[in-house]
């Protein structure tokens, strides 16, 4: 079986966060760290998972970004990925998920995958769209928020269990070739391997600069951006450690929680 | 200038918040004459359709066949994009949930459309309609501009009032449908799993985020609750996930919905998420150590501590202020 996964490079969500001068994206200051998005991680380990079990399957990863984005391709290969390919974009900021899906979907169709497994959303924008917009460019069936899968009952296709809202789950028999958008909590994420890591030193990543094709227009554009407004009803409790600790339980107290 | 609204829909009734969509579709259509089509799936639809056409005074259409019993991502790829293109609308509306989102996408790259997900609210700008949502944890709201004709978006549930339609009722039909199961076919749904019911039942529920650190801190959590009668432990998802609670704990989208009468957010920065899921609560209490957490955004008393150290520190204060208590 031949897997591609897509991994994003995000901003550590623990940096602090400032708006760039026209408030059109964050500001790329030198104490911001990047890593890979949380969802993606858990999409790598099963399609190494599914190496594992299956022998003759590989594993691919590709990441579409600016230059500093091969940090997660490297990543990938560290944790095991077999091949890695980066997309290179001009575009620090914000890249809708309509152009990464082009693009991704584009070397995907001239690679002839089995299955792409993307993380079921990006930590940073959380839209959940690019899974199932490469899914739509490739005309292939997409499953959502997977939480487990499984060889299914007639070869070529896989058993997939979804976890919708409320903590309700679907399970549903798809065909392959599909898109599968993983959800956190399906696996858990292996450490690169000392092997690995010593690998991908030395390993190759296919770089690519980004050629969307036919028209290149962005579907929707960030307007833009602001910190999220600060309710003013909230109080802060001030003071030493000590005087907030107490004037917490007065709160309880006073609102006979306690 | 007309707006179809996808509904989702479960054993032939329409799900809420589809009363929210048409709200939000009215605030898009302004006052326009355009019209507002309300569409949804299932096995056998009339009478749904028609309740549905009398209560929102929608254009309503069944979308029915066997195949539409359960959700059917793959079949509303290809009936949506074509239902808006024959009703002409610029807008189609779904509601945000990770279902819909596939089909939006399918439906956007069909229609070549902008697509914009979990919307917040709306403003103006100039003669266009611009789409506000959160990005990064809550942290940061962005204002998008659909750059297309046809704009797709999915309507983040509570952000936009339930209508109340008092006029008359509008049309239904009832469509059967061409769909078939051979790429994705659903075998089964299940509801939440035999969840812990302490979680509603609960009056106080603390509730650990990452920001516990490792498993072992959650007993610093168990103590703190200990001095609370009728209290719970609630979990965000990532706790969840570390394997340091069990899912049954989980408070968010994909968990419960709690609101009780109060929620103690522990070390939990505060995405959509997990804030859907708990801002009902009468009163909320959050302890984290990053000032810029938008948990406190929802919260109404903040405390910016390091709950390892800061909630040992309550607990030994409230024991001693017990036994002093008790010493009159």
């Amino acid at each position: 079986m031949k897997i591609l996964v897509c991994v994003k490079q995000v901003p550590d969500t623990e940096s602090p966060l400032e708006i760039n001068r026209d408030k059109t994206w964050i500001s790329e200051t030198d104490r911001m760290a990047f890593r890979m998005s949380r969802y993606d991680e858990y999409a790598l380990e099963e399609a190494i998972l599914i190496r594992e079990s299956l022998p003759g399957t590989t594993v691919d990863a590709v990441t579409v970004g600016p230059a500093r984005a091969a940090a997660v391709v490297k990543k990938s290969l560290e944790k095991g990925a077999d091949n890695g390919i980066h997309v290179v974009t001009d575009e620090s900021g914000y890249c809708p998920p309509a152009v990464t899906a082009r693009l991704i979907a584009e070397h995907a169709g001239a690679n002839a995958y089995d299955l792409i497994l993307a993380g079921v959303m990006s930590e940073d924008c959380m839209q959940g769209l690019t899974g199932p917009m490469i899914a739509a460019l490739l005309s292939i069936p997409c499953a959502a928020s997977v939480i487990s899968e499984a060889p299914g009952p007639d070869s070529g296709t896989l058993t997939v269990e979804c976890e919708y809202d409320g903590g309700s789950s679907e399970t549903a028999v798809i065909s392959l070739p599909a898109v599968l958008t993983i959800q956190s909590g399906i696996n858990r994420p292996r450490y690169p391997s000392l092997s690995n890591v010593l690998r991908a030193k030395s390993q190759e990543i296919l770089t690519v600069s980004a050629s969307v094709p036919g028209n290149s227009t962005e579907t929707e554009s960030i307007l833009s951006i602001d910190h999220a407004h600060k309710s003013q009803a909230g109080v802060f409790i001030q003071g030493t450690p000590d005087e907030k600790a107490e004037q917490l339980l007065k709160v309880l107290h006073e609102n006979s929680f306690i | 200038m007309n707006i179809l609204i996808v509904a989702d829909a479960a054993d032939n009734r329409l799900l809420q918040p589809y009363t929210e969509l048409v709200t939000l579709a009215e605030m898009l259509r302004q006052n326009s004459s355009g019209r507002i089509y309300l569409c949804f799936h299932g096995t056998d639809v009339s009478e749904e359709a028609e309740r549905a056409a009398s209560n929102t005074g929608c254009e309503v259409i069944g979308l029915q066949s066997e195949h539409l019993r359960y959700h059917n991502p793959e079949a509303m790829k290809e009936i949506i994009p074509l239902l808006a293109e024959e009703f002409e609308c610029e807008y189609i509306c779904l509601p945000h949930s990770i279902y819909s989102c596939q089909v939006a996408a399918a439906t956007a790259v069909r229609l070549n459309a902008s697509c914009i997900t979990s919307v917040e609210s709306l403003s103006q700008q100039g003669q266009d309609t611009v789409f506000c949502r959160s990005i990064f944890n809550g942290k940061i709201t962005v204002k998008l501009l659909p750059c297309t004709g046809r704009k797709v978006l999915t309507m983040l549930p509570g952000a936009f009032p339930g209508h109340e339609h008092t006029g008359s009722g509008g049309s239904c039909t009832v469509r059967d449908i061409e769909a078939d199961t051979s790429s994705y076919s659903t075998t089964g749904v299940s509801t939440q799993a035999a969840a812990d019911s302490s979680l509603d039942e609960a009056d106080v529920i603390i509730s650990a985020g990452r920001g516990i650190g490792k498993m072992e801190n959650i007993r610093i959590l168990q103590e703190f609750a200990r001095i609370f009668s009728g209290s719970a432990i609630g979990a965000s998802r990532i706790v969840c996930d570390n394997d340091w609670l069990p899912y049954s704990r989980q408070v968010g989208i994909t968990g419960k919905t709690v609101a009780p009468g109060l929620y103690v957010a522990c070390g939990i920065s505060g995405s959509q998420q997990h804030i859907s899921g708990m801002k009902g609560s009468r009163c909320i209490i959050s302890i984290n150590i990053d000032p810029d957490a938008s948990i406190f955004s929802v919260s109404d008393f903040c405390i910016v501590e390091d709950l390892t150290t800061f909630i040992p520190l309550v607990i030994e204060k409230y024991h001693k202020n017990c036994k002093s208590d008790k010493k009159h």
